[in-house]
C-alpha cells in the first residue's frame, strides 16, 4: 500500500502530463466538468497512463465509475504495485 | 400484463406492498422472484413459450457461476455463448432456424445486458456471483422488466441488504405523483401525439414524387418532430411509473433521462437520453474498445480518430440493438455518424482556433443555441428509421426525399434554437412560477391523505382508460 500523498503526487504528475497542462493541480472533488480536455477519449488516454504508472489494471467497472480524482487515489493507494 | 391496466396496478400494490412487510432478506428475495414469476408469465399463454427465455437466463446464470474462475479466453467463450443464444432467439438473421413456435421475447434484451455487465463485473473482481434468488430477482426485476432501466447489479443488490426505510409522507406523495405523471404521459400525451402521426407520414412518398418538396418538407418536419415528442413521453412515461412504484416499495431504480432537450451536442444527448443504456454501451463496449485500440495504435494514429472509430463502432452496435432488419442498420450508421462528425468536428476546430479560441467559440450563444438545436435535431432525424415503412426507402434516397431530409434537419435545428432562445428568454419568470407552483401543490398534496391520492389516480385511470381506448405500446418494448 502507498501513501495517499505520494500516490497524489504522481497522479498529479500524470495528469499534467495527458492533457499536456504543467499548470493542472488536483483536488479530491475534480471530476471531468473541472477540466475541459478531460472527455471520454483522454478518460481512456488517463486510463491507461494510470495503470502504467502504477503497475495495475483496472476493471471495466472501475474504469465507467471512476467519479473524481479523491475515489482514484483512494483506489490507487490500495491497489498500486509500484 | 398491460402496464395501463387496472390488473397491473393491482398487482404492483401488492407486490410492493408485500416486499414492505418483508423483514429478512431472504423474504424480499422470495417476494420480488414471485413478482417477476407473475409477471413473466403474463405474456404467454401455455409454458413452452417461456422455455426460451428461462433457457436463457438459465445460461445466464451458469455463465455468471463460472466467470469467477474463467480465463479470458473462457470469458470470451462464455460471453459468445450468450451472445449466441440472445441472437437466435431474437431471430437476428432470417438464415437462422426456428422454434416453429411463437415464444416470449419480452425483456429479453435487457436481461442480455445485466446478465454481460454481471458476468464481466464477477469475472473482474466487481462483484460476488449471486444466488440464484438475487439473481432472477434481479435479472428480471417486474419494475424493469419490459423495458429497464438497466440497474447496476451492486446497487440494486445493495438495497436488498437492509428493509426498506418506512417513506415520509412526502416521499409517498412524491412517488404518486410520479406515478400518475407517467400515466398522463402514456395515456393522455402519447396517445394525442401518436394519433396525429399518420396525417404527415402518411402522404409523404407520393409528395417525394410528385416534386411537392415544400409539402414534402413540412411533412417530414412535422412527422419528425412529432414522434420525437411521442418516444419521449411514451418512454419518460414508462419510467415515471416503474421508479414511482419503485420508490413506493423503497427500491430506487436509476434514471433514464436528464434533461435530453438541453443536450449541449450530439455527444451529450446520449448521457441524457436512455442513459442506463449508454453507460452500458459506455462501460462494456465503447471504452474496453477504445482502451485496445489505443494500447495498440496509440503511438500512431490521434486519439481523436481512434476515439472516432470507438464511436462509430458503438453507436452503430446500439442501432442494431434496436432491431434486426437492414433499416435499423441505416439507423446506428446515422448515429454512429453523427457521434463521430460530432468529435471530430470538436477536434478539428480545437485545433484551428486553439484552445483559448475554440472555448471563446462555445461560450458564444448564437454557438450553443445551434449546437443544441441541430442535436435534437439530428436525433428526431435519425429516428426516422424507427417509424417508416421500409418500402418507402426508395423514395427517401431519391433527390426529393434527400432534399426533404435535409429540409427538415434545418427547420427542425432552427426550430431548437427558438425554443432555446425562448427558453432563455423566460427562464427567470419561468423558474419563479415552477418554484411557486411546486410550494403550492407540494402544499395542496401533503394535506392530503394516500387513500384519497389512490382514489385519485383511480379516477385519472378509469377516465384515460375509457377515453382512449387503446393504450400505446411501450417502444422500447420492442427491441
Amino acid at each position: 500500500m502507498i501513501g495517499q500523498a505520494v500516490v497524489r503526487e504522481r497522479l498529479n504528475q500524470v495528469f499534467q502530463d495527458v492533457f499536456d497542462d504543467d499548470s493542472i493541480e488536483i483536488f479530491d472533488e475534480m471530476t471531468a466538468a473541472d477540466l475541459d480536455e478531460w472527455d471520454s477519449l483522454s478518460h481512456i488516454t488517463l486510463v491507461l497512463a494510470v495503470e502504467k504508472e502504477f503497475g495495475l489494471r483496472l476493471s471495466a467497472a472501475q474504469v465507467g465509475n471512476l467519479k473524481n480524482v479523491g475515489e482514484m487515489i483512494g483506489l490507487l493507494a490500495q491497489r498500486a504495485t509500484r | 400484463m398491460q402496464f395501463a391496466s387496472f390488473a397491473f396496478i393491482g398487482f404492483a400494490l401488492a407486490a410492493v406492498t408485500a416486499f414492505r412487510l418483508c423483514g429478512a432478506r431472504w423474504q424480499r428475495e422470495a417476494v420480488l422472484c414471485a413478482a417477476n414469476l407473475v409477471l413473466v408469465a403474463s405474456f404467454a399463454t401455455e409454458l413452452r413459450e417461456l422455455v426460451p427465455l428461462l433457457s436463457f437466463l438459465a445460461l445466464g446464470y451458469l455463465a455468471v457461476c463460472l466467470a469467477p474462475r474463467a480465463s479470458s479466453l473462457a470469458l470470451w467463450v462464455i460471453i459468445v455463448a450468450v451472445l449466441s443464444l440472445f441472437i437466435w432467439l431474437k431471430q437476428y438473421f432470417a438464415l437462422l432456424p426456428s422454434l416453429g413456435f411463437a415464444y416470449v421475447t419480452v425483456g429479453l434484451s435487457y436481461i442480455l445486458f445485466r446478465v454481460l455487465h454481471l458476468v464481466i463485473d464477477v469475472a473482474q473482481g466487481e462483484a460476488t456471483a449471486p444466488g440464484p434468488a438475487a439473481y432472477f430477482g434481479y435479472t428480471t426485476c417486474f419494475l424493469a422488466f419490459v423495458s429497464g432501466p438497466i440497474q447496476r447489479y451492486q446497487d440494486f443488490a445493495a438495497q436488498l441488504e437492509t428493509p426498506p426505510v418506512a417513506p415520509t409522507s412526502a416521499e409517498l406523495n412524491a412517488s404518486v405523483l410520479r406515478i400518475i405523471l407517467g400515466y398522463v404521459f402514456i395515456l393522455v400525451f402519447a396517445n394525442m401525439v401518436q394519433r396525429q402521426l399518420p396525417f404527415f407520414q402518411s402522404r409523404l412518398p407520393s409528395h417525394f414524387d410528385d416534386g411537392a418538396l415544400l409539402t414534402a418538407t413540412g411533412e417530414l418536419t412535422a412527422a419528425a418532430f412529432l414522434y420525437l415528442v411521442f418516444l419521449y413521453v411514451n418512454f419518460a412515461g414508462y419510467m415515471h411509473i416503474v421508479i414511482g412504484i419503485g420508490r413506493l416499495a423503497g427500491l430506487r431504480l436509476p434514471e433514464n433521462f436528464n434533461a435530453p432537450f438541453h443536450s449541449a451536442d450530439f455527444l451529450d444527448f446520449w448521457s441524457r437520453w436512455h442513459i442506463t443504456l449508454s453507460d452500458w454501451f459506455k462501460f462494456y463496449l465503447f471504452n474496453p474498445l477504445l482502451r485496445v485500440l489505443a494500447a495498440h495504435w496509440g503511438a500512431a494514429v490521434p486519439m481523436p480518430y481512434l476515439g472516432a472509430l470507438a464511436f462509430f463502432v458503438t453507436f452503430c452496435t446500439m442501432g442494431l440493438w434496436h432491431g434486426t432488419t437492414t433499416i435499423f442498420l441505416v439507423y446506428g450508421l446515422f448515429l454512429g455518424c453523427g457521434v463521430t462528425v460530432n468529435k471530430l468536428w470538436q477536434v478539428e476546430l480545437a485545433r484551428r482556433l486553439g484552445r483559448a479560441g475554440y472555448r471563446a467559440l462555445c461560450a458564444n450563444l448564437w454557438y450553443q443555441d445551434a449546437s443544441r438545436g441541430a442535436a435534437v435535431a439530428y436525433f428526431a432525424i435519425a429516428l426516422i428509421c424507427l417509424w417508416i415503412d421500409p418500402a418507402w426507402a426508395p423514395a427517401f434516397v431519391s433527390p426529393g426525399g434527400l432534399i426533404s431530409l435535409l429540409g427538415a434537419f434545418v427547420v427542425l435545428t432552427a426550430v431548437g434554437m427558438a425554443a432555446v432562445r425562448i427558453e432563455r428568454a423566460f427562464i427567470t419568470r419561468w423558474e419563479e412560477g415552477r418554484v411557486r407552483l411546486a410550494a403550492h401543490l407540494g402544499r395542496q398534496v401533503t394535506t392530503m391523505s394516500a387513500a384519497w391520492i389512490t382514489l385519485l389516480v383511480s379516477l385519472i385511470l378509469i377516465e384515460a382508460i375509457l377515453k382512449s381506448g387503446d393504450a400505446p405500446e411501450f417502444v422500447y418494448k420492442g427491441f
